[in-house]
């Protein structure tokens, strides 16, 4: 890996995102509209039930931090693709493991960035203190929920890059199904028996469940936080070599020259 | 050492469950200093043929040396490329400027050094008063240009041309033409160019391989060659 081909795509990723002004606006724009309005909700539902405005509020938080630490590195593979510059950038030398750790450096800033906003406002407006009176839980939390978006990332590039630039609306819609399935405002309890067994190993519903526990009784099981950030992990290791492997396979199917073009 | 050494390569691909070769046992070399025209009519495999020399896509049979180095095993070569090509684009937000600081950075040139190439660059290409126009404001000669200057920005030590003066006005393929044939004089640079203008490749290649149907079916010196006849001959001659 070359440190300044890594440079040179962060560099690019800024160039595109500053100039291209609707990406900032996909990015920040949805998710903070989403918090201001589950905030309200959550302040209106004080005078009935504190505690479920705030498992709503928290985990809205986490759900847009998971979205947008996933999608922004796809939909910049999927630019990459519609404007074509992806071949050029290949053909200049620039591997594949180069290409998806830049971008994820770059979603990292931008997820983290748009944390920090809904977080501060999450704490100004609707006076969401839960999540800054256990600083070092909560960073872990975030952290495992980094991790698996980075890991769902990296797999629906691999898809993408396999199956051909058609399947790029799983960019922005694939995530939905694993949130579900990882139980955000409900206990995994709510689904059936058989469906339980996979819901498990989803990769947030350990720190989702943590999460509500926190927004809740302001506890935190630290099992389920090293299981959470283990999954995570595990997730990671997995997409990796799921990610080189569709490279390789995309350059002998054409799907790569096909990506490009 | 060629600089290009095309050994043995086939390519298959599957269309509605059948398969078919788009490439049969390719064997061609371009060698140091010299500019090989490839000739063929359209799908004849001349893009396949490009793709997986620049490492783009890999052959089922055979291998490609650059400079002798396999593209497979040591994909790094692929960095000492330059491919001017009809359909390189970059992305459209960006600017003729953003586009040559983007690549300079991936090259490894320092501030300075990428400067004094953009600036001659876009001298040369005519695109100065351009330095600040997003990529989708420029007309299809001006991308031509663009994408001419970054496969330059690195010094190659291989040219691909694919269809390098397509769509260009007549003054300014005159000129590009004339440098290409500088650069090669000049700094011995091995080409491989694939062009529909007979004219083009008569001037500029040192030698014509003919391509149809995945296969090569011949390879001569241009010097002394009516390209058009040789061309209509070659098809006539394989269609029958």
């Amino acid at each position: 890996m070359k440190i300044n081909r890594v440079f040179a795509l962060i560099y690019y990723d800024i160039l595109v995102f500053s100039r291209a002004k609707w990406r900032v606006m996909e990015m920040f724009y949805f998710p903070i509209t989403t918090v201001i309005m589950w905030g309200l909700f959550s302040a209106y539902m004080r005078s009935f039930a504190v505690e479920a405005g705030l498992i709503v509020l928290v985990l809205n938080i986490f759900w847009n931090f998971a979205s947008v630490a996933q999608s922004n590195t796809n939909m910049q593979i999927m630019d990459d693709s519609w404007s074509g510059s992806i071949k050029q950038m290949l053909i200049s030398g620039i591997r594949e493991s180069e290409y998806i750790f830049a971008r994820i450096i770059s979603t990292t800033v931008i997820s983290v960035a748009l944390l920090g906003i809904l977080l501060s406002m999450s704490l100004h407006m609707f006076d969401l203190r839960v999540i800054f009176e256990k600083p070092a839980v909560s960073s872990m939390l975030f952290l495992s929920t980094l991790i698996a978006s980075v890991a769902m990332s990296i797999l629906i590039a691999a898809f993408i890059i396999t199956a051909g630039k058609e399947y790029g609306f799983l960019s922005w819609t694939v995530l939905q199904i694993f949130i579900l399935l990882s139980a955000p405002f409900y206990p995994v309890s709510v689904f059936p028996d058989w469906l339980q067994s996979i819901t498990t190993v989803m990769p947030y519903t350990a720190t989702f469940e943590n999460a509500r526990a926190l927004a809740a009784n302001n506890a935190i099981d630290n099992g389920l936080l090293a299981r959470g950030l283990l999954i995570s992990i595990l997730y990671l290791a997995l997409s990796l070599p799921v990610y080189f492997y569709a490279f390789k396979r995309a350059r002998k199917t054409g799907y790569l020259v096909k990506l490009g073009s | 050492m060629n600089a290009i050494e095309v050994n043995n390569v086939s390519k298959k691909f599957k269309v509605s469950g059948k398969e078919f070769y788009a490439l049969k046992n390719v064997s061609l070399d371009v060698k140091q200093n010299e500019i090989l025209g490839l000739l063929g009519p359209n799908g004849s495999g001349k893009t396949t043929l490009t793709n997986i020399i620049i490492g783009l896509l890999i052959a089922d049979e055979g291998n490609v040396k650059l400079l002798g180095k396999d593209v497979e095993k040591f994909p790094d070569i692929t960095e000492k490329i330059g491919l001017v090509s009809t359909d390189a684009r970059f992305h459209w937000a960006l600017s003729v400027n953003d586009v040559f600081s983007f690549f300079g950075m991936v090259y490894g040139l320092d501030r300075k050094e990428r400067k004094k190439r953009a600036d001659e660059l876009m001298n040369f290409f005519g695109l100065e008063s351009l330095v600040n126009r997003r990529v989708d404001a420029l007309s299809t000669g001006e991308k031509m240009r663009l994408s001419f200057a970054k496969a330059l920005m690195n010094n190659p030590k291989i040219l691909l041309l694919d269809e390098p003066t397509l769509g260009l006005d007549p003054s300014i393929s005159i000129k590009l033409r004339k440098e290409i044939k500088n650069i090669n004089k000049e700094f011995g640079t091995p080409m491989l160019l694939t062009s529909h203008y007979m004219r083009e490749v008569q001037q500029l290649a040192n030698r014509v391989a003919f391509i149809y149907k995945g296969r090569i079916m011949d390879t001569r010196k241009v010097k002394g060659l009516d390209l058009e006849k040789y061309f209509l001959k070659m098809v006539k001659t394989n269609e029958d």
